[in-house]
């Protein structure tokens, strides 16, 4: 009986021990009406004393420190909003403004920079979390409180922000002398918002998973090698020289993801033309008819059909010519090298036109990078695989006498699979855009021509720039 | 063998990302920060609700216990150490907040020991049938005193100890109120399913 009394007990258990209901609706809004708002934390009056007695002790230390250390010498500039202070100036005296005659020498790590008017508006947000760390105060002058129910507040600097501020305003001096005046002082402002800049970047380090969104484009320098297990190195060497590079142009969407680390995966879609030049022959032929096509009225007259046909090298595409107003598709008989390079001259006048062909590719890479260097600036090494889809398969005979004619090609693979090297360089204009730049070979993997007897292997060096979005 | 380790190995990467974002919404709640502390309310607030509503009678106290139940946590939360299951944490003062109001609402009365049971039958293949707001409501229907018991020795796993601790009552009563709330769930989960398979006693 125990048992079966149980049994409901396990029939409840397992529906309603984890039951998870609609919520109502507006329930979060009562319980954060009642939440109490940030207690004071009730810290023992001693403390406070002790506090206060460390932060005393503490501001005449390092303040006795650079009084020893400073030099004689005092040393004045002031900006918009920005003041330089040394140590030795005598704190209750107002300060004297530097103007261009009389700055002297100061030196890099004694200097203090005491913002006059140190009122930086920033969203109060942002503040908060700026100065979510124990501020540490400018040791030379009382602390100051922070109004942190203002707007506005006032800016104190850190160790780090002065270091920063005194080494950029420094590395922008020329040689200071007594006479000599200091260019240029970084304002407080600028100081602030590299601070603002430095902290949003540490916060998007730290998350785990950072993904951008971009796009790219670049010229690309394409060419291809031809090898064969059935030529002879001598003639592969002859096929090889028949064949020039072209410089065409690549671009496309990429999306990347990056983890915590340095590593990143990028993909995307990519339109990729490449294409090889090589020169053709035209034929020129011309047949005397005579009196076949005279009309009366024609005495004396000759009439000449012209044909004309051309060749070129390392491929058996078809070739439509538009010459004589008519228009005629015959099947290249490739020429061999000797043919181009020592023609016969003949009466069929031949002369060599620049050919070209182009192949247009949907290409979907998948790049994995590692960051050298990971700032502001930073530099990549990448590498990764591709699949090109062919879209297009073109090319033209260029006559300037019988105008252009068209190659039809059905001989290249429709998918191929490449290879890709590069190096990257970025400079993130702000904390959710970056440029880059990226040199990047690419080297196709499989054949690209269906000729058994040959294997074709474009390659590729572009360079390619480019935007990303952090999202 | 190895996809399984793969699989168990994501899964462990997953518990262990998930258990990092609670860790830091639990600090942010103890820094009294208003985004975490929503974002406690939207992780853990249905499920607590499901809580308050086997030990409340009614919709309505059901929302009063858990505004009650989540004002608590906020107070509390800086008394987590970090060690333990904070569900199990959170439950625990939810169910303290439940007792408490029925602490104040009700008198417990000591009832004698040995109930006797009145119903011996048995029926199984109905489990299927159920559902989960039907069950809901039938233990929302008990009186207090059997629901609260009910609740805390079925679905909580309280002892009788530790009810009778909690509660102010004797053992034996807890025994007795358990016993009754068990009789009365099943002669209501018969009722709701009348044709249902009757096995032999």
């Amino acid at each position: 009986m125990v048992e079966r009394l149980e049994n409901i007990d396990e029939l409840f258990r397992d529906d309603l021990k984890n039951l998870t209901p609609e919520m109502p609706e507006g329930m979060w809004e009562r319980i954060a009406e009642k939440i109490p708002s940030r207690k004071r934390r009730l810290i023992p009056i001693i403390w406070k004393i002790a506090a206060g007695a460390a932060i005393v002790i503490a501001t005449g230390s390092i303040a006795t420190y650079f009084i020893v250390s400073q030099p004689d010498n005092k040393s004045y500039t002031e900006s918009n909003n920005l003041k330089i202070v040394l140590p030795e100036t005598n704190q209750n005296e107002a300060p004297v403004v530097a103007t261009e005659k009389n700055i002297a020498t100061t030196q890099k790590k004694n200097a203090i920079y005491k913002p006059v008017e140190a009122k930086a508006v920033v969203p109060k947000n942002q503040t908060e979390a700026l100065f979510s760390e124990n501020v540490i105060v400018d040791q030379t002058q009382p602390q100051e409180t922070i109004d942190s129910e203002n707007e506005s507040i006032t800016k104190e600097q850190t160790p780090e922000t002065i270091i920063i501020a005194s080494e950029q305003n420094l590395q922008q001096e020329t040689n200071l002398t007594n006479q000599e005046t200091v260019s240029e002082t970084v304002s407080n402002n600028e100081i602030l918002a590299n601070n603002i800049a430095e902290f949003e970047e540490y916060q998007e380090e730290k998350s785990d998973t950072k993904w951008l969104i971009g796009s790219q484009a670049g010229p690309q320098y394409t060419y291809r090698n031809i090898s064969s297990e059935t030529y002879s190195s001598s003639a592969l060497a002859e096929k090889n020289e028949t064949e020039n590079g072209v410089v065409a142009y690549a671009g496309g969407i990429n999306i990347e993801v990056q983890s915590k680390g340095r590593f990143s995966i990028q993909s995307g879609i990519y339109y990729s033309k490449i294409g090889t030049e090589f020169v053709a022959t035209r034929n020129v032929q011309q047949t005397l008819v005579e009196n076949s096509l005279a009309q009366p009225g024609d005495k004396d007259k000759v009439f000449v059909t012209t044909s004309v046909s051309y060749r070129f090298p390392n491929s058996s595409a078809k070739i439509v010519t538009t010459s004589s107003n008519t228009s005629s598709e015959y099947t290249n008989q490739p020429l061999g090298s000797d043919e181009i390079f020592e023609p016969e001259i003949s009466s069929n006048n031949s002369s060599y036109l620049p050919t070209f062909r182009y192949q247009e590719y949907l290409e979907i890479p998948l790049i994995a990078k590692y960051a050298i260097i990971n700032k502001k600036v930073g530099m990549q090494v990448l590498g990764g695989f591709s699949t090109n889809i062919l879209v297009n398969n073109t090319g033209m005979i260029k006559d300037p006498d019988f105008g252009d004619q068209g190659i039809l090609a059905d001989d290249i693979n429709s998918i191929s699979f490449s290879s890709t090297f590069g190096l990257g360089m970025s400079y993130a204009i702000s904390s959710k855009i970056n440029m880059s730049i990226e040199p990047q070979f690419k080297y196709f993997l499989s054949k690209q021509q269906y000729d058994s007897n040959v294997d074709i292997h474009p390659y590729s060096i572009g360079v390619f720039t480019g935007v990303k979005y952090l999202f | 063998m190895k996809k399984t380790g793969r699989i168990i190995l994501t899964l462990k990467n997953n518990i262990q990302a998930l258990n990092s974002q609670l860790d830091n919404i639990i600090k942010g709640c103890q820094q009294y920060e208003s985004r975490a502390q929503k974002e406690l309310f939207d992780l853990f607030g249905r499920k607590m609700f499901g809580v308050c509503l086997r030990y409340g009678g009614n919709h309505s106290e059901a929302q009063d216990i858990l505004q009650d139940g989540f004002l608590k946590i906020y107070e509390k939360i800086h008394q987590y150490e970090f060690k333990g299951s904070f569900e199990g944490w959170m439950r625990r003062i939810f169910v303290n907040t439940a007792l408490e109001r029925y602490r104040n609402q009700y008198k417990i009365i000591n009832i004698q020991d040995g109930w006797r049971d009145i119903n011996e039958d048995c029926y199984e293949h109905i489990t299927d049938n159920i559902t989960a707001n039907e069950l809901l409501s039938l233990v929302q229907e008990l009186s207090p005193k059997y629901r609260v018991v009910f609740n805390m020795y079925a679905i909580e796993g309280y002892s009788h100890k530790e009810i009778a601790d909690e509660l102010g009552i004797t053992e034996g009563t807890s025994k007795s109120n358990l016993s009754r709330a068990r009789i009365i769930l099943q002669d209501k989960v018969k009722q709701l399913y009348s044709t249902a398979l009757k096995v032999g006693v």
